[in-house]
């Protein structure tokens, strides 16, 4: 019987309630994994009585009711050695019981409590696919089983990976509190990159089933908007959810009929998703307004934000991408950043200055062999009408790239500029 | 009998119940879904689904909630096996007991004849 009544509701519940439940409840218990426990015998609890009482305005609130109740019933069954016992919080557990403003003090500090939790799911002691996991588990509200559809992974898998993370905190003690200090800005980048890696995942959907994995997109935009909300006056947060919301409002644009991948140059504009680009353009203007040098996410933003403002690709303000790609190469030096300003260069100042700009890059030790450099060099060689480098360069882009799409369109715009280059001999001949 | 139960309450009832209501509730549900009355029972959520579909002179109208206009709040519904009225009745008292204000509108199901 409960069985029958969780297993209906409960993703949906669980989904809209449990990331904050949990967060309080570690403040309760300090250790993730008897909150998320208490969180989910309380949710059971509660499905089954909903028929009988209907959902409370509040029900995080009822909820909470319940899993304290179990956490002092917990305490007083369980024989917890005297550590664990202090660090239960027993001062905290009695003065809740008798204080009855206690559940107003919780919801005021509520915001509080779940910004601690997004911190701890991405604790640095964690290795990064432990930090996506519990992240997507925790503040997400996924299930294990939808963390392992969307990575194609194992359900067991997944769940052990989520148990070692749960008791990798617990036996590190990390403490359940803001990063401050010298701390706080690793300690954020780690946040923001666990939820861009989470939006990437979905964003490449590289193997498996497509379209499973624009929910891991919702699911990284969601959470980011979340942390936005509890972090107003951090600049590179609202940078985040802005590069986020320019990059999903052309997902229904970067995919043609038969699943292959259309350039961003190449999409029809008209298929942008205008909301979400509204949404990502207000995001970059609180980062603006915010004040001081934009960070990464910023300015990727920025440049995302260049590109969902023209409405033609002929109209894109490329001098102010390439300006914004130097910027960005001061606060993330990285050679598929200077790639990119390489393009970017090539459409602002033309192709001779964009291949100057990719000479410099050709003796980067981490590009050898990526198809990347070799695509960019070919498309700005085929440009200057040097067709045959060009094709050449496309072959060798071809041979580099794990994807097959990817592959056919190079193979393919290697045979074009191998054509021009014939058809230009040909011409020269006659 | 086998009967289909709709639980409403008004609109202002619904509150955060205390432990002590909570506990007496579960201890309720565990008690009657092991004496075989309680068959099945789903709370409804303000989240999700809710739609009126309606065909009227043959047209339809389809019409998407949350119906704020109404003065009651549906909970959820309960199927229950009891042997007659007066333990149907009994049965609501028990819930309503425990958890507030409200109604049952019980819903006998025809049951084909068994021979």
């Amino acid at each position: 019987m409960s069985e029958n009544v969780a297993g209906r509701a409960i993703d949906a519940v669980w989904r809209i309630e449990s990331p904050r439940l949990i967060a309080g409840l570690t403040r309760l218990t300090r250790d993730v994994g008897v909150a998320e426990d208490l969180a989910q015998d309380a949710l059971v609890a509660a499905l089954e009585q909903w028929p009988a009482s209907g959902v409370p305005a509040n029900p995080g609130a009822w909820l909470m009711a319940i899993a304290k109740r179990r956490a002092i019933d917990r305490f007083r069954r369980e024989e917890l050695g005297e550590r664990k016992r202090d660090e239960f919080g027993r001062v905290e557990l009695a003065r809740q019981e008798t204080a009855p403003g206690f559940d107003a003090s919780l919801e005021d500090d509520v915001g509080d409590d779940l910004l601690r939790l997004v911190f701890i799911a991405c604790h640095p002691v964690l290795s990064r696919q432990a930090r996506v996991a519990l992240t997507l588990r925790l503040i997400g509200g996924l299930t294990t089983a939808e963390i392992a559809r969307a990575y194609l992974a194992s359900e067991a898998t997944i769940a052990q990976r989520i148990v070692r993370a749960k008791r990798t905190l617990s036996e590190a003690r990390v403490p359940f509190e803001m990063p401050q200090g010298a701390d706080r800005a690793g300690r954020l980048a780690s946040v923001l990159e666990v939820l861009y890696l989470i939006f990437n995942e979905g964003y490449c959907a590289t193997a498996g089933d497509d379209w499973l994995r624009p929910s891991l997109c919702e699911d990284a935009l969601r959470m980011s908007r979340i942390v936005a909300t509890l972090m107003p006056s951090d600049a590179e947060v609202h940078g985040l959810v802005a590069l986020l919301e320019i990059q999903a409002s052309r997902t229904h644009a970067r995919i043609g009929p038969n699943g292959e991948p259309i350039l961003l140059l190449d999409q029809d504009r008209s298929r942008w998703n205008r909301l979400l680009i509204g949404r990502g353009l207000d995001a970059l203007g609180r980062s603006e307004r915010l004040g001081g040098t934009l960070g990464p996410y910023a300015l990727q933003a920025a440049i995302a934000a260049c590109h969902a403002r023209a409405r033609i690709a002929e109209d894109t303000d490329w001098m102010r991408i390439a300006a914004l790609y130097d910027a960005l190469l001061e606060v993330m030096p990285s050679p598929i950043v200077a790639l990119n300003r390489a393009v970017a260069v090539g459409f602002a100042y033309g192709p001779a200055a964009g291949l100057e700009a990719v000479e410099e890059l050709r003796f980067e030790k981490s590009l050898e062999g990526h198809y990347l450099l070799a695509s960019v060099r070919g498309d700005l060689l085929a440009r200057l009408g040097r067709g045959a480098e060009a094709a050449f360069e496309f072959r060798r882009a071809a041979a580099a790239t794990a994807n097959a799409r990817e592959r056919t369109l190079l193979l393919d715009r290697a045979r074009a500029s191998g054509d021009v280059d014939i058809a230009a001999r040909r011409s020269t001949r006659s | 009998m086998k009967i289909l139960s709709i639980v409403t309450r008004p609109e202002s009832a619904p509150r955060v119940p205390t432990p002590e209501e909570i506990e007496r509730g579960s201890a309720l549900i565990s008690e009657l879904a092991a004496a075989g009355s309680l068959i099945d029972a789903g709370g409804t959520w303000p989240g999700l689904l809710e739609m009126r579909v309606t065909r009227r002179a043959g047209d339809y109208s389809i019409v998407d909630g949350p119906f704020t206009e109404a003065k009651e709040v549906v909970g959820g519904y309960f199927l229950i096996d009891v042997p007659d009225r007066e333990a149907a009745i009994a049965l609501a008292r028990r819930f309503l007991d425990t958890s507030g204000d409200g109604t049952f509108h019980f819903h006998e199901i025809i049951e084909a004849p068994r021979d």
